[in-house]
């Protein structure tokens, strides 16, 4: 009688496709330490908390994404008048990217505590079933580096630290949607469990309300009052630096909106901008050219003796900040009107900064004819600092901080 | 069904979408550093972070008895995530000499604030949990399998 020989693991591997059947069948005898099935004995290594922490950050992601498009198009515009920012309400920039910062920082602990839930996963046995599960486990690969790299990069951003060569704004930017992707590849292939752990109908109610597991230590009611707390404890030592009412409890916070000159934050000094020498020239001139009537030229005594109007405006940084304050100078609609430019043109601002990415920033139609927005003279009362803009700057309502650009020398209408 | 293809098709079209715009801004996003940061994360959490946070809580279920273990656990995670994103800012790598407004105060000093009102928060609920007679220890678990053959 002739046996037919047992088959290789590589006929098999290309005539079944079962993958893992055939792992478990050679390595099996190999399965150890952490791909033991008791591994891992905790009782919070559950599906239903798996699921809730899921639905939380997803929440977060959504937030994150849809205020950094906010931030992204705001200084990036589409060449499309819809999709350029609107100059009301003034505080809605100041919302959008204070939340995006502070869902940022709050969806780190959640993030940590939904992979300590899941990391048995990562040791599943077999390792690899089928093609499909291959593909499932690869696909988690951008969505678990994607969210550890944003969260983490953008940590790093508000505090300013830059140990990589990539830009932060692009990068940032494009990494997000990468993550985004994957995680909706990710929510289409865990909607099930989701379902049948989390809801109040039907199967999903006995799920719901099943009592929790046996065990000791923290329950999974405990875990995720554990996992509040410490998004709590996270914001509430952060977001002082935007809710200036919550100062007092910001220890944590990379800035606090009355630390700097004249009781408010700067992100690039005089010094920095290598503009000292150039604002103190006694031969200033602020010019106003491009497609208008008649060019003109202020010295800083003309510009003062203009009608001057008063904004209470907040700088907003992308970083996660904002500071509100007073504001007088000269309304930037006048200058224009002054010099005869037609109502419908943007205006290119440029400042005495010799360099860098934002010595120019451009106003839409709205902010350049929106009556708080000013080439400031006087920020709370007193004469700019400095590292405020001296002689002047552009303050604008709803407008990120790096485009309210600072030591202008001239309007040019576009 | 639907919904499941629908969401993996939008969210592959996305992840091409990203990668191409990281590749296309190549000069921005310098793709060698960014690919060593996003594995580098991946790596520093699955093979460091996890596997230490892993063995600390099977320090604390060996040393820390019953009764007040899910107070520690807790308390230790809420520590842990003020730790992880106090480093930024403890670091003071993004201080600037020309503009103190950056990095403003002495974390430090914050962080120690913060993890000693936590402690105290930890000790109330500790005193509370005392006060509560320990619950019974669950039965014992069923004995392991025999070991495999082949080793």
């Amino acid at each position: 009688m002739v046996l037919r020989p047992r088959r290789s693991l590589s006929e098999t591997l290309l005539k079944e496709g079962a993958i893992g059947e055939a792992l478990e069948r050679e390595l099996g005898h190999l399965r150890t330490g952490p791909f033991d099935e008791d591994a891992f004995p905790s009782r919070l290594h559950d599906e239903r908390l798996a699921s809730l922490l899921g639905i939380a950050l997803g929440v977060c992601f959504m937030t994150c994404f849809a205020t950094g498009l906010v931030s992204h198009f705001a200084q990036d515009p589409w060449e499309i008048g819809i999709l350029s920012m609107p100059a009301a309400p003034a505080w809605l920039y100041r919302v959008t990217q204070g939340l995006h910062v502070a869902t940022g920082i709050a969806a780190i602990p959640l993030l940590l505590v939904k992979l300590w839930v899941v990391y048995p996963k990562f040791f599943t046995w077999p390792p690899v079933r089928d093609p499909a599960h291959a593909l499932a486990r690869l696909s988690l690969v951008p969505l678990v580096a994607g969210s550890i790299f944003q969260l983490f990069s953008g940590l790093l951003n508000t505090a300013r630290w830059y140990p990589w060569e990539f830009a932060f704004t692009a990068t940032h930017y494009w990494t997000s949607w990468i993550v985004m992707g994957a995680l909706l590849v990710h929510i289409g292939a865990q909607l099930s469990i989701v379902r049948r752990n989390v809801g109040r109908t039907g199967k999903a109610r006995s799920a719901a309300v099943s009592p929790e597991p046996p065990g000791d230590g923290l329950s999974r009611r405990g875990l995720l009052t554990a996992t509040a707390a410490a998004v709590g404890a996270v914001t509430l030592t952060t977001v002082g630096q935007t809710v200036r009412p919550l100062k007092g409890l910001a220890v944590l916070a990379p800035r606090l909106p009355d630390s700097g000159p004249q009781g408010v934050p700067v992100n690039k000094s005089a010094v920095g901008a290598r503009v000292t020498d150039l604002i103190r020239d006694p031969a200033y001139r602020l010019t106003v050219g491009g497609r208008v009537q008649r060019e003109l030229s202020f010295t800083l005594e003309e510009l003062r003796a203009l009608p001057q109007h008063e904004a209470d405006l907040a700088i907003t940084c992308v970083e996660g900040w904002s500071s509100g304050a007073r504001w007088s100078g000269v309304r930037v609609r006048d200058l224009l009107d002054r010099a005869g430019a037609s109502p419908d043109a943007e205006v290119l601002v440029t400042s005495m900064q010799p360099r860098g990415a934002y010595r120019q920033s451009e106003l839409n139609v709205p902010h350049a004819r929106h009556a708080d927005t000013l080439l400031a003279l006087r920020l709370n009362g007193e004469e700019l600092h400095p590292d405020h803009g001296f002689p002047c700057r552009l303050i604008a309502p709803n407008r990120p901080g790096v485009q309210q650009t600072k030591w202008v020398t001239s309007l040019e209408v576009l | 069904m639907i919904a499941r293809r629908l969401l993996s098709v939008t969210g592959a079209a996305m992840i091409v979408f990203g990668l191409v715009g990281l590749l296309r801004h190549a000069d921005e996003t310098a793709p060698g550093s960014w690919v060593v940061f996003f594995l580098g994360g991946l790596v520093a959490h699955d093979a460091l972070l996890a596997p230490a946070v892993m063995l600390l809580g099977l320090l604390i279920g060996r040393a820390v008895p019953r009764r007040i273990r899910p107070v520690v656990q807790g308390t230790l995670l809420v520590a842990g995530a003020l730790l992880v994103i106090a480093i930024p800012v403890l670091t003071g790598n993004g201080r600037l000499g020309n503009n103190p407004s950056i990095l403003p105060q002495d974390y430090w000093e914050g962080l120690l604030t913060a993890l000693g009102v936590l402690a105290l928060a930890g000790v109330m609920l500790l005193a509370r949990a005392l006060r509560h007679p320990a619950a019974p220890a669950p039965p014992e678990p069923p004995p392991l399998p025999t070991a495999r053959p082949g080793w």
